[in-house]
């Protein structure tokens, strides 16, 4: 299942774990990924904290070769950590990567089954499913979203906005991201509709962590606004 | 407020500008060209600030009653145009910065 073994032709797979301000929990959900699989690397790219996530990581982890410690000097935002893993990756030759917030908030039990569909489909995307209990807005945002983007780019998604999720570096310059705060998730979405870059969805555990951090209302409606632009992108 | 005192307020604005862009000019932040080209564009406001009757020819080609909505329609597209070429700006300085940022942590 995944990881670095060239003898058997497997995929060489990257976890990318983007941190912002995460002291607390940043290191919890790196040992965590790396107890689920034995093999796979994970790179993690500290976007500038403010607190002291770099000094911890780098206490924890330094000596641990199944880590790759990197950091922004300032904070650029997820979207750009994003890259900045993804590029690492690429760099140490990497062939796929998965991306996991340092939150908590993706279960890395689910790292194998994306590792195994990764085999079969150029992107997989990870979906949560809103319950009764979610606000009734994010409902309805998620609904009319959805269909926008469906009726726009031709790509019907279970969510828009779920993080957990890893391509191909063969589809990296198709569905490459111009985001760096908002709408990653989505904007990436959009270019695999409009590519036609087949893809797989997993679904995976509901968990919100910090209601004041991850996307809010606000960042809905910036998302909204920026359709436009990626639709009219060429 | 009669216009006597707006044109007051107005030209002290207009120097107190330019008084800020001299001092810039000084220390060397800013450009001849830039320092130039903004004392031209305060020059003219202090001159049609204080003469508004100059504008009368253009107004009636436009159909424009009074000089306060001349100046509020110009005042617009300027600040329109100042948006724009901003964004433009900062977009293309936060490109940079985010390649930079992200050369150093890739070399790291």
């Amino acid at each position: 299942m995944g990881g670095f073994d060239d003898k058997l032709g497997i995929m060489k797979i990257f976890v990318v774990v983007p941190v912002f301000n995460e002291e607390n929990r940043a290191v919890n959900t790196i040992k965590k990924i790396l107890k689920v699989d034995k093999k796979v690397i994970v790179i993690v790219v500290d976007d500038g904290s403010s607190d002291d996530s770099l000094k911890i990581l780098k206490k924890e982890f330094k000596k641990n070769k199944r880590v790759v410690l990197s950091s922004h000097l300032i904070n650029l935002g997820k979207g750009a950590a994003m890259k900045t893993g993804a590029k690492i990756a690429w760099k140490l030759d990497g062939e796929a990567v998965i991306f996991i917030d340092a939150d908590g908030q993706h279960n890395p039990k689910y790292l194998p089954r994306f590792i195994n569909q990764l085999d079969k489909y150029p992107v997989v995307f990870g979906y949560r499913l809103l319950d009764k209990n979610s606000p009734w807005i994010r409902k309805t945002g998620n609904k009319l979203a959805g269909l926008l983007i469906s009726v726009l780019f031709n790509i019907k998604k279970k969510d828009l906005l779920c993080g957990f999720l890893g391509f191909r570096k063969e589809v990296y310059k198709k569905i490459i991201w111009k985001s760096t705060r908002y709408g990653i998730e989505t904007e990436m979405a959009t270019k695999v509709g409009r590519n036609k870059i087949p893809f797989s969805e997993i679904k995976i555990d509901t968990i919100y962590i910090d209601k004041y951090k991850g996307v809010t209302i606000f960042d809905a409606f910036k998302i909204l606004f920026k359709i436009p632009f990626w639709y009219f992108e060429k | 407020m009669n216009i006597i005192t707006l044109q007051i307020v107005l030209l002290a604005f207009a120097l107190l500008m330019t008084y800020s862009l001299f001092l810039h000019w000084k220390k060397k932040n800013i450009s001849n060209k830039f320092f130039i080209s903004w004392l031209i564009i305060f020059a003219i406001f202090m001159f049609l600030s204080m003469f508004p009757k100059t504008l009368e020819p253009l107004m009636k080609e436009l159909f424009i009653v009074r000089v306060m909505d001349l100046g509020m329609i110009g005042t617009f597209m300027i600040l329109t145009y100042v948006t724009i070429e901003n964004n433009i700006k900062i977009k293309n300085l936060e490109d940079k910065i985010e390649k930079l940022v992200r050369k150093i942590a890739v070399k790291k």
